[in-house]
């Protein structure tokens, strides 16, 4: 196998060399017969072929061989027609290869197909959109979507130059409206989709938040050069903008006509209306609306549980900002609150940025959020992102004090099933709670000579206005203040000492899990001998 | 300055006060001499500086009386007490040494500015203008001083020649009486003629002193004899009283002699003092002996002889201050008061408990130690002063002397016969016959299990027994000889170990101490199980701590052996050995109360292993995650060797943790893990028995589990299964009872410990598995309720439980879970039904201290307010003020140095100008004076050529 690779290397390499010669043309056709074969064997023969095919064809493209020829009828454009062919043939297979299950194919093709995308936008002065779009088609669609892949995409392209973004999001919005809009493709192949494009969605960090981000371009396009000279000059983006600004308010620049504007332009001049005539990948509002076109298009998506609990996990802070217009996600929002359990406690984040950001009114908000506060609110992983959000949404001291004594009571309720690391946040909770609150005092010293008998609290209710907790009292504090773990019991004896703390800081308590608290109490310096057992064992149950 | 010219201003005119200085600066009239006494010096009279010649000594009384150079600012208002600085100052006298300051720096550098290389001096103080050549001498020669003395630091030869005083060698130091050496100074020499006489004495004797001649010599000048007289008188003196005292001291002689010989005969009265004194004679021999030791001091020869004649008198002293003294012993204890320390003991062991369990400091955990640290020096003491019960100690104390040959000494015959077993376990132990009576008084079925009951015979230092009938033995001290019962139960005990030898393989008597798992299997190797308790006893005995320097670190890592092999025994042997088990519990018992930090660490590190593979499986998904038998065991074991009721331990906290996190994260799969898991529920029973703490995840497991057992249509409706425990979905499998009655069954087995070793259950066992499953729960949560039945929300956490309950009781169980559920609902409707009813009595009230006061905003108020200093409350502030102040302040110091500075220079540079331009002057003035006399010669010249 290793001879055989040596020597077809070697003929590889002759073959590239022979075709420096344009008489030897035809052996383009013998390379691309190394790089059609079938893969299993020879990864490698692949690899060498694909390369010597890249060098080829990139000198092609720079000495203009590959340009359409003016006269079609002509001897060479013939050969030209031809040649073309064999690198749309290339280009195909190399397409092919980003799907192929050997990750070290794969990751040279995208390579290849992305420097060919750049020879031939930089030849002809612009951006090779029929090169780029198919790429993007065979990365969202891709079988094997390997990891070193979409590393590469991601760390390499997309998340690394902004007019490559750009793109991405275009096409990828594009790609999917349409298979939306089809319906001919089977759910497997759509979930596939959505798994790929929502992977690769998840993995872009450098969304730009102002203009003056826009700074890292893969092609650089003569107009984007000429911004780049011009935004070095200025010192920074906000500087420009400013100039721009001042250039409206002088000039009334609706008025110069379009010879007289492209004068303005020669001299240099910078108006607005030439701003807005900047190719959209230097604008930012171009790239937020890509952005929103491509998410709402990704949520049209039948979305796997999964992928729909990942998506609210990010969409507030990396979703929400660079929306044009965030309202479009009001729907999809208050519906993920209404579905209930741990989509809901996601949901409340981004609907929380609607309401308090953008106006949203939602009806019978707090009567949600107690119904949220369910038996495995507790359990569940995002509870101290659920805490975050629920002392924001009670921190109000103008909430009347039904309501927060029956969040409290609630609280207390659900600590007596809960996991120390929950309810080592719910004693500071409740603690800030009755600070806010002085009424709710009530509920843990009552001054009635004699005590109720029932509990008057209906765990059972579902309106938090109607569960009487006002009257009821914590006992639950109590007996968590012989809980077993000392950090707990301790903290929830500090209720029958003074209040004289003023708010107790939540982020200490918050983010704690059992291995944490193990953790935590197993690497405890020691500083004397552990005190032993003084009663000799006797014998033990070993039935039940 | 200022205080003495107001001082000199009291009196009077300035020309007086200026003749007064004068005077006082000895300038002019007589007594410029005299003025130079001592005691003047001393005064400050006149001041120090100008004490040279007479031209400083002006200048100096000249500056102070010059009003121009001193600056002094009128204040406007007198304040008492108010210090105001820069009122007064000196600004001629700071501008000069700011000048000779700048000179001797700022100059040099404008000076060598732009010069470069040359040699840089690096010598010390070389660069300091401020040292005078012989100041800078002196510190090198300190400095390298110091530097060599640092090298010495250790060096104890040198330390006794720089050190002490000597005489010919001999520590001055060590003659703390002078009676001896030759230099008397007798009582009768008074007056000042004795003091003379120390001084001549001193000089004759001590010839070597320079110091003090010099010190006399100092004297001797001031005086108005010459020195040739007073060397005279002195030498005439001296030899007069030589002559007086060698005839003094012969009378002396024999007339201490004779005082010594009277002395012994009064020394018995006066007891106190001479004890602690040595004898004289002693005393001069010890001495002699001292000196003899160096063998460069040689010694007369007479002395020599008197050391002979008391060495012997004088080794007996020495041996017998080296000798022990006979302590006083205690008495020997009736059995009360034996009974009594025993029950105090158990008293303050159980107070430092709660004291742990509360979450304080136990006051008596010290107190333990130290108490334990009496009890084994008292034990020690009684290696010597044996008392009179402890027969078999005396015997035991020759094998303890002999630790090393016991290894081989423990022979067949005494180990058959168990003597030396229990002998040489309890050492110094008087409650071995404690333990024998209680031995004695437990029922045949104890007397079985001696052999595993032997264990606790092993070091009982100070922590007692704690059988069953302990109450009873207290009660039954002194019923009976103690001696006749310790040998009985010995008969005992030497037959029933024979019996079991002649039954079984021959365990041997010495092993290495295993230092990994595997050693001590093959030690095992061939032997039953149940022999691991006396392979473990045996090791113990052969590597008691106190049997050798290296034995505790050999039972350290054996302890952690001992523990492995718990938890391979009970996931290895089938059926479980609970018996073997048990006493090895109590082995790692015995062991870690020896060496507590060692169990520490020991179950800890298994602890960390634990959770770790704990954490694996949970990420894997498959497989049981719960602990195992081995893990339940261990935990088990821990629960035995620490405390469980303290607010926090070390190894316990950590343990709980891991075992609630077991219960609440593990997902419930199949039977085996309910099994598990309820034995988890078990032990979190056996861990809170005292302390009685609430476990959430105890509860949730236990509901889940009725729920997940209950039959499918049952709880079908998750939404209205009661309570607010969480309901894992676990919805993959179905562990659900699917006959109900099982009427073929007629009693349903218990859940035992090693039917949860396997990881699958067959589907036609399942169902009276499930079923004895769920009646595991029931007694549980039986007990549980037992256990919580005084905790406050007792309604809160039980109410769900009991819907639960009534839910299940709408279909017909077998007879036994029925039972179970009844009752379990009667009791939980009874404790309800209390708990509700005391709260109609007793309100919640958390807060009934006295209300919090109000907090005031009134100006606080300051007991001698000053105005200058600040008041702020806010630290921070400040100390940020301060620090501002500070930077404002230096800022200022700054820039007005710099500012001087900067005129220096140019003051510098206007004199550097000027004197070149005098030089140049000077240089064309002479150059115009050679051409003008030559222009004049010329002229003249040419006038005569005319001419």
């Amino acid at each position: 196998g290793v001879v055989d690779f040596k020597e077809t290397r070697q003929k590889i390499r002759s073959l590239e060399a022979s075709l420096s010669d344009k008489a030897n043309l035809n052996n383009v056709v013998q390379l691309m017969e190394f790089i059609n074969s079938s893969n299993k064997a020879n990864a490698q023969v692949i690899h060498a072929a694909m390369h010597a095919l890249h060098r080829v064809f990139s000198r092609f493209l720079t000495n203009g061989d590959l340009d359409q020829p003016n006269d079609p009828s002509s001897a060479t454009a013939k050969v030209t027609l031809w040649l073309l062919g064999q690198f749309a043939n290339y280009v195909k297979r190399l397409r092919q290869l980003l799907s192929d299950d050997e990750p070290g194919l794969q990751v040279p093709a995208l390579k290849i197909l992305m420097t060919l995308v750049k020879t031939q936008s930089e030849h002809t002065n612009k951006m090779a959109n029929d090169q780029l779009q198919p790429i993007v088609f065979a990365m969202v669609w891709n079988k094997n979507l390997s990891a070193p892949l979409h590393k590469e995409w991601m760390e390499k392209y997309v998340n690394a130059y902004d007019d490559v973004r750009y793109h991405f999001y275009r096409h990828t919005a594009d790609i999917m409206t349409k298979t939306a809009e089809k319906n001919e493709k089977k759910k497997e192949e759509i979930r596939r989709l959505a798994h790929n494009v929502f992977s690769m969605v998840e993995g872009i960090t450098s969304m730009p938040t102002e203009s003056s981000e826009l700074d890292e371009f893969y092609i650089e396009l003569p107009e984007i050069k000429k911004y780049m000279a011009l935004k070095n000059k200025g010192g920074n983006g906000d500087d420009m903008e400013e100039e721009d600004e001042d250039a409206l308010l002088l000039g009334d620049s609706g008025l110069i006509s379009d010879e007289e504007e492209e004068e303005v332009n020669n001299k240099g001049k910078v108006s607005k209306k030439k701003d807005r005539k900047k190719t959209p990948v230097l604008q930012l509002d171009h790239h937020k609306r890509v952005f929103q076109s491509c998410w709402i298009a990704l949520l049209k998506l039948p979305l796997t549980e999964e992928i729909y609990k990942k998506t609210l996990l990010i969409l507030h802070k990396r979703i929400l900002p660079h929306l044009r217009e965030p309202r479009f996600l009001m729907d999809f929002l208050t519906d993920s609150y209404n579905v209930g359990g741990s989509v809901s406690l996601l949901a409340l984040n981004g609907l929380f940025i609607l309401i308090t950001e953008y106006n949203l009114d939602y009806p019978d908000f707090y009567r949600k959020l107690y119904t949220l506060l369910d038996r495995d609110v507790m359990h569940v992983k995002y509870r101290s992102r659920f805490f975050r959000l629920l002392d924001i949404f009670l921190s109000s001291t103008l909430l009347p004090a039904n309501l927060i004594a029956a969040f409290i009571k609630r609280l207390a309720r659900l600590s007596l099933t809960a996991p120390p690391a929950a309810s080592v946040i719910i004693i500071p909770f409740i603690y800030n709670l009755l600070r806010r609150h002085p009424i709710c005092m009530k509920l843990i010293h009552k001054n009635d000579a004699v005590g109720e008998k029932e509990d008057p609290y209906n765990f059972d209710e579902q309106n938090p206005y109607e569960t009487k907790a006002l009257d009821s009292s914590l006992w639950e504090l109590q007996t968590l203040s012989q809980h077993y773990y000392s950090n707990v019991s301790t903290l929830a004896k500090m209720f029958s000492e003074k209040f004289l703390k003023p708010k107790y800081n939540l982020e200490d308590f918050m983010d704690h899990t059992y291995s944490t608290f193990f953790k935590t109490e197993i690497e405890r310096k020691r500083k004397k001998e552990p005190a032993m057992a003084f009663e000799q064992p006797g014998s033990c149950e070993w039935t039940i | 300055m200022p205080a003495t010219k107001k001082q000199q201003g009291s009196g009077g005119s300035a020309l007086k006060r200026l003749r007064k200085s004068l005077t006082a600066a000895g300038v002019v009239g007589q007594q410029a001499k005299a003025s130079r006494s001592k005691k003047n010096r001393k005064r400050g009279l006149p001041t120090e500086v100008g004490k040279n010649s007479t031209s400083d000594k002006l200048s100096v009384i000249r500056d102070e009386f010059n009003p121009f150079e001193i600056k002094t600012e009128r204040t406007k208002f007198d304040v008492l007490n108010r210090k105001v600085k820069g009122t007064g100052g000196k600004p001629a006298l700071n501008k000069q040494v700011g000048e000779e300051n700048r000179k001797k720096t700022l100059l040099m550098e404008m000076r060598n500015k732009g010069h470069v290389g040359g040699i840089v001096d690096k010598r010390f103080g070389e660069n300091n203008p401020q040292l005078t050549p012989e100041e800078r001498m002196l510190e090198r020669f300190t400095k390298e001083k110091q530097k060599n003395a640092k090298a010495n630091m250790f060096n104890l030869d040198d330390d006794d020649e720089e050190m002490g005083l000597t005489h010919y060698g001999q520590s001055l130091a060590e003659m703390d009486d002078f009676d001896d050496t030759g230099l008397r100074l007798s009582d009768d020499e008074d007056g000042r003629g004795g003091q003379l006489d120390r001084n001549i004495v001193s000089q004759m004797h001590f010839g070597g002193f320079d110091d003090n001649n010099k010190t006399d010599e100092n004297e001797d000048n001031d005086r108005p004899k010459s020195r040739a007289e007073v060397m005279k008188e002195i030498i005439m003196k001296s030899k007069l009283y030589k002559q007086e005292r060698q005839a003094a001291k012969e009378e002396d002689e024999t007339m201490r002699e004779d005082l010594d010989e009277d002395f012994k005969d009064i020394q018995a009265l006066l007891n106190t003092q001479s004890t602690k004194r040595k004898p004289l004679v002693s005393q001069s021999a010890l001495f002699t002996r001292n000196e003899a030791e160096n063998p460069k001091e040689e010694k007369e020869e007479e002395e020599e002889e008197e050391t002979n004649k008391y060495k012997d008198y004088d080794i007996m002293v020495q041996e017998l201050t080296r000798d022990k003294r006979a302590m006083a012993t205690d008495r020997t204890k009736t059995e009360e008061e034996i009974a009594l320390e025993e029950k105090e003991k158990l008293e303050k062991a159980e107070r430092a408990r709660k004291r742990r369990m509360e979450g304080l400091e136990s006051e008596s955990e010290d107190e333990d130690n130290k108490r334990g640290g009496r009890g084994r020096k008292r034990q020690k003491k009684g290696v010597n002063a044996p008392q009179g019960d402890d027969l078999e100690d005396d015997y035991l104390e020759d094998l303890e002397d002999e630790a090393s040959k016991l290894g081989q000494g423990l022979t067949l015959e005494d180990i058959q016969s168990g003597a030396l077993d229990e002998d040489d376990e309890d050492e110094e132990d008087s409650e071995i016959d404690e333990e024998d009576e209680e031995e004695e008084e437990g029922s045949d079925e104890e007397e079985e299990e001696e052999e595993e009951e032997n264990y606790s015979d092993l070091e009982e230092d100070d922590i007692p027994e704690f059988g069953d009938d302990d109450e009873d033995d207290m009660n039954e001290f002194g019923t009976s000889g103690i001696v006749k019962k310790a040998s009985k139960s010995k008969g005992k005990q030497s037959s029933k170990t024979a019996q079991q030898n002649g039954t079984k393989p021959e365990i041997p008597y010495t092993f290495e101490c295993p230092a990994t798992h595997e050693e001590f299997l093959e030690i095992m190797n061939g032997l039953d199980v149940d022999d691991a308790p006396t392979v473990v006893k045996r090791i113990r005995v052969l590597y008691h701590p106190k049997l050798g320097p290296d034995n505790k670190a050999k039972l350290t890592t054996f302890l952690g052996v001992l523990v492995d092999h718990l938890g391979y025994i009970a996931s290895t042997v089938t059926p479980l050995p609970q018996k073997t088990l048990e006493s090895l519990i109590a082995h790692t018992f015995e062991i870690s109360k020896q060496l507590p930090t060692a169990a520490g660490n020991v179950f800890v590190t298994k602890l960390k292993e634990m959770h770790g593979t704990m954490g694996q499986k949970m990420n894997q998904r498959q497989g049981s995650t719960f602990p195992d038998i081995e893990d339940i065991t261990l935990l088990r074991c821990l629960g035995k060797v620490f405390p469980t009721s303290d607010l926090t331990h070390p190894v316990v906290t950590p343990a709980t943790l891991y075992m609630s996190q077991a219960l609440a994260l593990c997902r419930i799969q199949s039977e085996i893990d309910i099994g598990r898991g309820l034995f988890l529920c078990l032990l979190f029973h056996e861990y809170q028995t005292f302390a009685k703490r609430f476990i959430p995840e105890v509860l949730n497991f236990l509901q889940q589990a009725l729920i997940i057992l209950s039959p499918k249509d049952l709880f079908n409706d998750e939404e209205k299964i009661p309570g607010a425990f969480p309901i894992s979905n676990n919805h993959n499998v179905s562990l659900h009872i699917k006959d109900v009655i099982s009427e073929d069954t007629k009693e349903i087995p218990s859940i035992t410990l090693e039917q949860l070793g396997i990881e699958s259950v067959d589907e036609d066992e399942s169902n009276i598995l499930r079923l004895s499953l769920l009646q595991g729960v029931l007694r549980l949560l039986a007990q549980y309720l037992q256990l919580y039945a005084s905790t406050p929300a007792l309604v809160e956490v039980f109410e769900p439980l009991s819907n639960l309950i009534t839910q299940m009781l709408t279909v017909s169980w077998h007879k036994n879970i029925e039972e179970l559920l009844n009752k379990l609902q009667d009791r939980l409707k009874k404790q309800i039904k209390f708990c509700k009813d005391k709260r109609i009595k007793t309100p919640l009230r958390m807060q009934s201290h006295r209300p919090i006061p109000i907090a005031q905003h009134l100006p606080k108020f300051e007991q001698g307010y000053s105005y200058d200093r600040h008041y702020d409350p806010d630290r921070e502030r400040s100390e940020y003020n301060k620090l501002q102040s500070q930077i404002k302040k230096e800022k200022k110091g700054a820039i007005r140095e710099l500012r001087k500075d900067n005129m220096f220079i140019a003051r510098e540079k206007v004199k550097e100008r000027k004197q070149k331009d005098a030089e140049y002057d000077k240089m064309i003035k002479g150059v115009m004076t050679i051409l003008e006399t030559d222009q004049a010669e010329k002229k003249r010249q040419e006038r005569e050529k005319r001419r």
